[in-house]
């Protein structure tokens, strides 16, 4: 017996796999949208790494990392005397003009050139420093974009509600580019070493070690990240 | 007798006349001489660019005179050591060259500087040392080398370092839209066309 064609049947069919197909494709998004700012070294970029006899690679070229000091006494040597104003700390990078802004209270404590994030963009969003490291080792892209750099200085992580810790965005300096005032990066804010250190000697929680957690009694400065990468 | 007074008092007139007359000359000046003034030569102006890893010093001094300015530039490697002269040129004074921002490599082995004139941009690329770019260029002229085989675009402005030898010059087309980024090769001195814009 010939079954009778139920336009109504199929009409509801196609428009389940629509939704379904849809569903599909967002979750795949949603998934993409959770990976690491370093998408190779991801959650191992949260651990202090020296490497002084590294050799680096971005756009596929090779590059010697500076070498990093992880003695108590040159940290001591540096973070003395950094700031004698109070007030609240705060960090204003602003996107748009690919500045950063550092203030206690209404002081202005520096102002310098930036590079957020170019081939992935840096979120804009208000944020806490939750660790601080002396160096560490970043790596990811692909292709021609693969970068692998030992020793990426002055790391400050930051998070919030939306961009969970383990995404691993950062400040940090910089070593294997100097085009600040543009984008350039893989959604950190890079700056100049120069920059970096005095940023990471001054913003809290205050260096104690090569590794710094915030914590309750030493909570992390607010970053604040505005504005529209160019 | 009253004639004889007379005579006395006029001569006294005449006399105290002469004598005020003489008093009130105009005072002789002493001659001073004046030296001729010595043109003194205004002090240069310097400017000085660290690194970005603070390993490097970079300085620029700038002597003007009425017709042009003489730019000096020199590294120095360490506080206390004598700072290296690595480029010079003098410009007319409708001219200036400056130091960008970004404008030491990666690693410090090279640098550029910007030169204007009458509103355009021109970019030199050096060594920071002061050896030759090349073993037939002290210095290089990018603009020169990049209209000598792009004559389709124009270049917009030179930003910074992609990498330790990779220079980022941006261009228009022709017709004034926006054109491609390049990467310049200081080490084959060679432009390399990207598919992305750098600014």
């Amino acid at each position: 017996m010939k079954r009778k064609f139920n336009i109504t049947t199929f009409t509801i069919g196609i428009f389940a796999v629509f939704l379904l197909t849809i569903s599909v494709r967002n979750l795949i998004l949603s998934k993409k949208d959770q990976t690491c700012a370093n998408t190779i070294s991801c959650s191992q970029s949260f651990e202090l790494k020296v490497e002084n006899d590294a050799v680096g690679i971005f756009n596929s070229q090779k590059i010697i990392p500076p070498s990093v000091d992880i003695s108590q006494k040159e940290l001591a040597t540096r973070v003395l005397g950094e700031s004698a104003e109070t007030g609240e700390k705060r960090v204003y990078v602003d996107l748009t003009h690919q500045t950063l802004s550092a203030y206690e209270g209404d002081s202005l404590f520096m102002q310098t050139l930036i590079s957020s994030g170019k081939w992935f963009p840096t979120p804009a969003g208000e944020y806490t420093v939750w660790v601080k490291l002396k160096a560490t080792r970043m790596s990811g892209g692909e292709g021609a974009d693969y970068y692998d750099l030992p020793n990426v200085p002055y790391v400050m992580f930051f998070y919030n509600k939306e961009i969970s810790k383990g995404r691993g965005f950062s400040l940090h300096g910089a070593y294997w580019h100097n085009n600040f005032g543009h984008p350039m990066s893989h959604g950190c804010v890079n700056m100049r070493i120069i920059d970096a250190q005095k940023l990471y000697d001054w913003i809290d929680p205050p260096t104690k070690e090569n590794t710094t957690y915030a914590d309750a009694d030493n909570p992390g400065t607010k970053v604040i990240i505005y504005g529209e990468a160019p | 007798m009253v004639k004889r007074l007379r005579l006395f008092l006029l001569f006294l007139v005449l006399f105290a006349g002469f004598f005020v007359l003489n008093n009130t000359k105009s005072p002789v000046i002493p001659l001073v001489s004046f030296p001729e003034p010595i043109p003194t030569t205004t002090p240069p102006k310097e400017t000085t660019v660290i690194a970005p890893d603070m390993k490097q010093t970079l300085i620029m001094k700038e002597q003007k005179d009425s017709e042009s300015v003489r730019h000096s530039f020199l590294t120095v490697d360490k506080e206390g050591e004598t700072p290296k002269q690595v480029f010079s040129k003098t410009v007319d004074a409708e001219r200036s060259i400056s130091i960008p921002f970004n404008t030491w490599s990666p690693g410090n082995k090279y640098l550029f500087l910007k030169e204007a004139s009458f509103g355009k941009g021109n970019y030199i690329v050096l060594t920071s040392n002061g050896s030759p770019l090349s073993k037939n260029f002290q210095t290089v002229n990018i603009g020169d080398l990049f209209n000598e085989k792009y004559s389709d675009y124009i270049i917009t402005d030179v930003t910074g370092w992609a990498a330790p030898t990779l220079i980022i010059v941006n261009t228009n087309n022709a017709d004034g839209t926006t054109g491609p980024s390049f990467w310049f090769d200081v080490t084959t001195l060679s432009f390399i066309k990207l598919s992305i814009r750098f600014n």
